[in-house]
């Protein structure tokens, strides 16, 4: 069931190419901003790039979050989930997903452009680094997600999104760039472990509370 | 209009609540500045561990009333539990302010700066925060359903957010653990009661808002619906 | 087969349903009458989970229903917009709705280009749902309950022929026709919401009104 929601999130983009566009198209100006705005040398750039990495990964997934359950108030099309047999926490989850893999690839294009604008090397330990940014990923899509899907019949909900998002994922960006910190400079898993966990708890929390939760907000 | 509305100030119950309120708010403030000891090395500035420390615990008991509240209408999706959760964030976060007023107040001679990042005043910043995001969803609608819905929810996830707000900018800053950590038990007669009074003042004060805020709301939205109907 | 007893509803102060009791047995048709905003919308909506409800119960085989996952895909809901994915074309959005209604799988396109032409959108399979016209809107839904036509056994319509042609309507009446006469291997009932009071009394069983929060 969820693959055939997921599905359809993704066969709309590919129709529309709407979100991913604009996530890449957004986050190569803001890398040319950052690199415009600090002309730095590389090793001062090293020192803050986890942070503008990160930075630039929330500014997209806000444009994300914004349109992904917007797709479904298009023609009010909500109505044809929300009154079939699809458990609505299902709804929830299809939508973490979709987003979680318009996310990811749309980092995939965005971070290669970072390291080569801002002229700093890639982490030697990729592996980490990936696992960092995907375990952030889910984390941010499951709140994102159950922010985005309870604001959506609200007029105007572009504006409404960050202000809410913004200060809940605090602990999440704080682990996030700690964690890439730490990877970039080499250091190994047991230094940056408590930061893991910390992004591990805060994913496994508000994917089970939206799954949870979801459901009883979306009723009129 | 058919029911006659009994207003707070003419219940006799709230009425005798509210003085008992204002005389114990003197007699602590009578305590705290003439009859606790000053400390010897912080002086004066320690007085204000009286009002912030009860602000804190009272912000963090508000905002699990929301949690509460915010899960119980997500269930039953009655107003009277919007009514509670909605006057319980008003509370929690003018507490909250409180504790982002005094804390930089009593900081400022003792670490010499204003601001430093430390874990409990962090979080509370960061509740502030996404409390106002709260206020800025129900200042989208009046009265609908969904808005009540919405503001349940973040009220939830809010709460569930502190220990993880708390230990990140714990470990984040760590060379910043200039905060106090007293043993209550171990404080002198003098300091230990008259913090219990404290809290137990804070406590009544909290509760009492949230009656009368309660009641506001409840009329408030009596008073839209006889709007609605003209 | 579905009753309802004392179902609450308003909006604010504004009592849309006022203990509403209602009941619709295998094989009947009911067609409801009322004036705009009278609540008939909101009434289908509520059965199908689209609007929360204050008090009351809902009993489906006489089992009480918390909308159940299996509760819903018996009921299907054609409300008054026709709601469908616009960029999508008509038939990857009865592909989709295919799914998650879980129809069987064999023959599937075979299914959906089949109940397209029935209602007469066979030249615009291919479409996205984003150009039809509302009349096109209206048959694209009508051909999503004969997709579904083993699945439901109550069919709910807002204002079924609002926006069709004369050829539409023809259409819409036949299908109305067969589901109430046809010997089928699930039992069909139809629950019509209309304004207008003539069609709905040549195409349905049982005519009842809802006025001021009460249906008789």
């Amino acid at each position: 069931m969820i693959r055939s929601l997921v599905l359809k999130d993704l066969l709309i983009e590919i129709k529309s190419k709407e979100i991913i566009s604009s996530m890449i198209a957004f986050g190569i100006s803001v890398i040319l901003l950052f690199a415009f705005s600090f002309r730095a040398s590389p090793s001062q750039v090293y020192f803050f790039a986890p942070g503008l990495l990160w930075m630039i990964f929330i500014f997209i997934s806000i444009i994300l979050l914004n349109r992904i359950f917007n797709l479904e108030m298009e023609n009010k099309s909500y109505e044809i989930l929300f009154s079939s047999p699809v458990d609505k926490s299902t709804i929830f989850l299809s939508k973490c997903i979709s987003s979680l893999i318009f996310l990811i690839f749309s980092q995939i294009i965005i971070t290669p452009i970072f390291f080569l604008f801002l002229q700093i090397n890639f982490p030697e330990n990729l592996l980490f680094f990936l696992i960092i940014i995907f375990f952030v990923d889910l984390g941010i899509c499951s709140i994102g997600s159950i922010i985005s899907g309870s604001i959506m019949k609200i007029r105007s909900n572009e504006i409404l999104l960050p202000i809410l998002f913004f200060p809940m994922i605090t602990p999440l960006i704080i682990s996030a760039v700690k964690s890439t910190d730490l990877i970039f400079n080499n250091h190994p898993f047991v230094d940056w472990k408590i930061w893991f966990q910390l992004i591990l708890s805060f994913s496994v929390i508000f994917l089970f509370s939206g799954y949870l939760l979801y459901p009883h907000v979306t009723n009129e | 209009m058919s029911s006659e509305i009994k207003f707070f100030h003419q219940n006799i119950y709230s009425k005798l609540f509210g003085l008992l309120i204002i005389f114990s708010w003197l007699i602590l403030n009578y305590f705290v500045l003439f009859v606790t000891r000053i400390d010897p090395y912080q002086e004066m500035a320690q007085k204000i561990f009286y009002f912030h420390v009860p602000s804190a615990w009272v912000a963090g008991i508000a905002y699990l009333v929301v949690m509460i509240s915010g899960i119980n209408y997500l269930r039953t999706k009655n107003n009277y539990w919007d009514y509670v959760g909605y006057a319980s964030a008003e509370i929690g976060t003018i507490f909250c302010a409180l504790v982002l007023i005094t804390g930089p107040i009593w900081a400022t001679p003792i670490w010499g700066t204003s601001w430093s990042w430390e874990p409990r005043l962090t979080t509370v910043l960061i509740m502030f925060l996404i409390y106002l995001g709260y206020f800025s969803v129900r200042n989208f609608g009046k009265s609908l359903t969904t808005i009540k819905s919405i503001s349940a929810t973040i009220g939830v996830l809010a709460f569930l957010n502190v220990p993880i707000i708390y230990f990140s900018v714990k470990f984040w800053a760590e060379e910043v653990q200039l905060h106090p950590q007293p043993e209550m038990m171990e404080q002198p007669v003098d300091i230990y009661y008259t913090f219990l009074f404290s809290l137990i003042v804070f406590f009544m004060i909290y509760m009492y808002l949230l009656n009368y805020r309660i009641h506001i709301l409840k009329i408030k939205s009596k008073l839209e619906n006889i709007l609605e109907d003209y | 087969m579905l009753r309802i007893e004392k179902l609450s509803k308003s909006f604010g102060q504004k009592i849309i349903l006022d203990e509403v009791n209602f009941e619709i047995n295998i094989n009947e048709s009911i067609g409801l009458l009322g004036k705009n905003g009278s609540g008939k919308s909101t009434f289908l909506k509520i059965l199908v989970d689209l609007v929360n409800y204050q008090n009351g119960s809902i009993f489906y085989n006489e089992k009480k229903i918390k909308m159940e996952t299996s509760y819903k895909s018996k009921i299907l809901y054609l409300g008054h917009q026709p709601t469908f994915y616009p960029s999508l074309t008509a038939k990857e959005n009865l592909l989709f709705i295919s799914k998650i209604y879980k129809i069987d799988e064999n023959q599937i396109i075979k299914k959906i280009v089949n109940s397209l032409n029935i209602v007469g959108l066979s030249n615009s399979i291919n479409l996205p749902v984003s150009v039809f016209s509302s009349g096109m809107l209206r048959k694209l839904s009508i051909s999503k309950a004969i997709l579904l036509e083993n699945i439901w056994e109550i069919l709910l319509l807002d204002e079924p022929n609002d926006g069709l042609d004369i050829e539409g309507q023809e259409m819409l009446s036949n299908l109305i026709l067969s589901w109430k006469n046809k010997k089928s291997n699930n039992n069909k009932s139809l629950l019509i919401v209309s304004h207008n009071e003539n069609w709905i009394k040549n195409h349905t069983d049982q005519v009842m009104h809802l006025t001021k929060g009460k249906i008789n």
